[in-house]
């Protein structure tokens, strides 16, 4: 009883995280490659990606200290960090990453630092998201054992 | 049919077995994808995650790997020495990747003579084809043309001995 409960939250989470505009079809791609053989693949792979992308965001972050900016090495950097994000499906997180890309073009540098602002609170709030989501995940047991025949 | 055994059927398989691809790239995440993503399709993967891992492994294992996958984007050698390095000593195709949109939508596209180029985030169905593209599947194209042409040939030339044929069959015929 109570499995079947985790899982209809777990369910409701996940098209909530859609509907919102969190994820994107990337981050499907990603549940469909989850096996037996790798039954934690997309928990891996998001885990890989918060750590990887924290170099990113203080690599960021220190950048947009100087005085004046050097939009070129911010759009290299922002430009990887999109692609990351890309890769795990962070659609909103994305986004964020294209206005302040066109800020870097435009010389703004008042917009680049809202723009920064405003991805990292995307960036942290998918991160707890996620957390929970893999920890109900967890919880609800792998989907496969209540359909396996005996 | 059970759904949840449906589902383990994998109808994207790699249609030709034992292609061996080796994935470039710096990003572990990526690498960790596409390794799985290919390996699902039914192709053997090896990874590199620097330019110059991935030329080790090339020089050692050349007459193994049928294809490369390689981000344009590596941290130590630029995209056009490390492709110009693989050209040098193999002709084994090799397909480039990139996150950045920029360069899709330039009216042309520098491939360092590269066989496909992907846009990342890449989707599974992308990489289906990939064993079109080996050396291993043009040899068999190749082999299985002139063998077709050969018989073809062939074909063509029978009338003279259906001549033949023909009137030896009439005089059964009359002789019934």
């Amino acid at each position: 009883m109570d499995r079947n409960h985790s899982r209809r939250q777990l369910a409701a989470m996940r098209q909530s995280l859609f509907d919102q505009g969190h994820l994107d079809e990337q981050f499907i791609q990603l549940e469909e490659l989850q096996d037996d053989a790798n039954p934690n693949f997309v928990e891996e792979i998001v885990t890989l990606y918060y750590r990887d992308s924290s170099r990113l965001t203080s690599s960021l972050e220190q950048t947009l200290e100087r005085n004046p900016l050097d939009y070129n090495k911010l759009d290299t950097i922002m430009h990887q960090f999109k692609g990351s994000s890309s890769s795990i499906g962070a659609k909103k997180v994305k986004a964020e990453c294209t206005m302040f890309r066109e800020y870097c073009r435009a010389g703004n540098a008042e917009g680049c630092r809202k723009s920064f602002q405003q991805m990292m609170k995307e960036y942290s709030a998918l991160r707890k998201k996620l957390e929970t989501y893999f920890q109900l995940a967890r919880q609800a047991g792998p989907k496969e054992t209540a359909f396996r025949p005996k | 049919m059970d759904a949840a055994n449906l589902k383990s059927i994998n109808f994207k398989r790699c249609l030709v077995p034992c292609i061996k691809i080796l994935v470039v790239d710096s990003d572990l995440k990526c690498l960790q994808i596409l390794s799985k993503m290919l390996s699902s399709l039914g192709y053997d993967v090896d990874t590199a995650s620097k330019a110059s891992e991935a030329l080790s492994i090339f020089e050692e294992r050349k007459n193994e790997l049928d294809l490369l996958l390689v981000e344009v984007d590596l941290p130590d050698m630029e995209i056009g020495e490390f492709t110009e390095k693989i050209r040098e000593s193999s002709d084994m195709p090799y397909c480039l990747m990139t996150a950045d949109s920029n360069v899709f939508s330039k009216s042309r596209i520098v491939c360092y003579g590269a066989q496909l180029y992907f846009r990342k985030p890449i989707m599974i169905h992308d990489l289906t084809g990939l064993w079109k593209l080996t050396t291993q599947m043009k040899n068999k194209y190749k082999r299985l043309s002139s063998e077709i042409a050969k018989r073809l040939r062939a074909q063509q030339q029978k009338p003279e001995k259906k001549t033949l044929g023909t009137t030896a069959k009439n005089k059964c015929v009359n002789g019934n």
